[in-house]
């Protein structure tokens, strides 16, 4: 029989040639930090139990995928909207490194995208008329697959965190050992502070999307500011995930400031915008 | 939101980078899943990061991401247990090299058979090195506990690994 010493030597030797990839897990909780930090969001909560889906299972193939989903046309677009950037309100540390796909099999082969890939893109499915400018660092999400906005659509600013990333396995249940879980808690989010006349109610429902993949569309609820905004999680079949908040206001540059009662757009908007095909991680 | 999102984010970076392989080590052996351990220090982090400001000053910054991945992990297992349904596997593209994998298999299926607060006591104690006043601080239990699920935990592994032993020292 083994005895007390071999036994820790072998749990040892089991765990000595583990390595992770550190600098994505990392930059991944930097930038999921940064999110819940600005916008008090608890990130996905857990509900009730629905079912596992390994997105593995869909009927999915690269083939099939490209050519049949096309972008969905967005009501009232046009040539789009222009876009800026504007200065850092102080001196930056430096960018976050950005991150790489995980490394699942079917992960997206191309390179994630840049920031100046994701702003043309998201502004070429926003209606004209509509500004864009980044927000950078320290504030704004830095690097590949991350992109922070203000974007005013003429009716006041509003924050855009959108993030492409690539992932493993989602699931409809929190209580898988799957790397995600897409959910809407049951009950739905309180509010921690007040609601701005003619808000959004808070919503919350997973679905899944024909031909694309698995999809949380949210209206969040205000924190003590009376923050809140638009969230959807998209998690397609193809190991990408694409994320975006649309809030009813803006950071000033830490502080959200509210300047509106409704996120811009329509969620149908924004399910169409992270539909987009050309998202890549 | 009072909080300065620029708070020690250098600091941050440098002790997550410095101690996410210990974290993963940990999370690993614990869930026995390459997937979920990345999954279990990428949340870790996530809140050490929220929280980096008020637990650096602290100075409890070990103790605190321990802590979370600890409970985030037990927190998991009494879920799980009451719903877990079977996922399928995509692959790990990222797992461990062969050297010593089939130790590993070994070692990881004789881990599954513990309840879970002994096998984490047991990881803890001999793959982290934490003491036994720190693992029952962890865990938010007694000393006396800690000894007993790691004592059980032990002489289970010693029952499961027993016939294995050529394999181990070959």
């Amino acid at each position: 029989m083994l005895n007390d010493g071999e036994i820790a030597e072998l749990l040892q030797r089991a765990a000595a040639d583990l390595h992770p990839a550190v600098d994505v897990l990392v930059s991944r909780a930097e930038r999921r930090g940064r999110r819940r930090r600005r916008w008090r969001i608890a990130g996905i909560a857990g509900g009730n139990a629905l079912a596992v889906i390994a997105v593995a299972a869909l009927a999915y193939t690269a083939s099939s995928h490209q050519p049949s989903v096309p972008a969905r046309p967005v009501p009232g677009l046009a040539a789009g909207a222009s876009s800026s950037s504007r200065p850092a309100p102080r001196p930056t540390p430096g960018p976050t490194p950005g991150t790489t796909p995980s490394p699942g099999k079917s992960a997206p082969s191309q390179h994630p995208m840049t920031q100046r890939q994701m702003l043309r893109l998201l502004r070429s499915l926003l209606p004209a008329g509509s500004s864009l400018s980044i927000v950078p660092p320290p504030y704004g999400a830095t690097g590949r697959g991350s992109l922070e906005v203000d974007y005013n659509d003429g009716q006041g600013e509003a924050d855009i965190m959108l993030d492409v990333t690539a992932f493993t396995t989602v699931s409809t249940t929190p209580t898988s050992s799957a790397v995600i879980p897409l959910t809407c808690p049951h009950p739905l989010w309180t509010n921690e502070g007040t609601r701005p006349a003619g808000a959004l109610p808070i919503s919350c429902q997973v679905r899944h999307v024909p031909g694309i993949g698995l999809e949380r569309d949210a209206v969040m609820y205000a924190d003590s500011f009376g923050f809140y905004g638009i969230n959807i999680y998209l998690y397609r079949a193809d190991h990408t995930e694409v994320f975006i908040q649309v809030g009813n206001g803006y950071f000033d540059p830490a502080l959200p400031h509210v300047d509106r009662a409704r996120p811009p757009g329509s969620m149908a908007l924004w399910e169409t915008v992270v539909q987009n095909p050309a998202w890549h991680a | 939101m009072t909080a300065n999102p620029d708070d020690g984010q250098q600091d941050f970076r440098d002790f997550a980078m410095a101690r996410a392989s210990q974290l993963f080590r940990i999370a690993y052996l614990m869930s026995g899943d390459w997937h979920e351990a990345e999954d279990l220090v990428q949340s870790t982090l996530t809140k050490l990061f929220v929280a980096w400001g008020r637990v650096q000053r602290r100075g409890s910054v070990d103790t605190y991401a321990r802590r979370v991945l600890v409970n985030t992990y037990l927190s998991q297992r009494r879920l799980r247990r009451s719903g877990e349904l079977p996922v399928a596997d995509i692959g790990d593209a990222g797992a461990p090299s062969a050297v010593d994998a089939a130790l590993r298999m070994t070692l990881l299926a004789a881990l599954r058979e513990l309840p879970a607060r002994s096998r984490a006591v047991v990881i803890l104690r001999h793959i982290d090195d934490q003491s036994v006043d720190s693992v029952a601080q962890l865990l938010g239990t007694t000393p006396a506990a800690v000894k007993s699920l790691n004592a059980r935990g032990l002489s289970r592994l010693r029952e499961l690994l027993g016939a294995d032993q050529s394999l181990f020292f070959s």
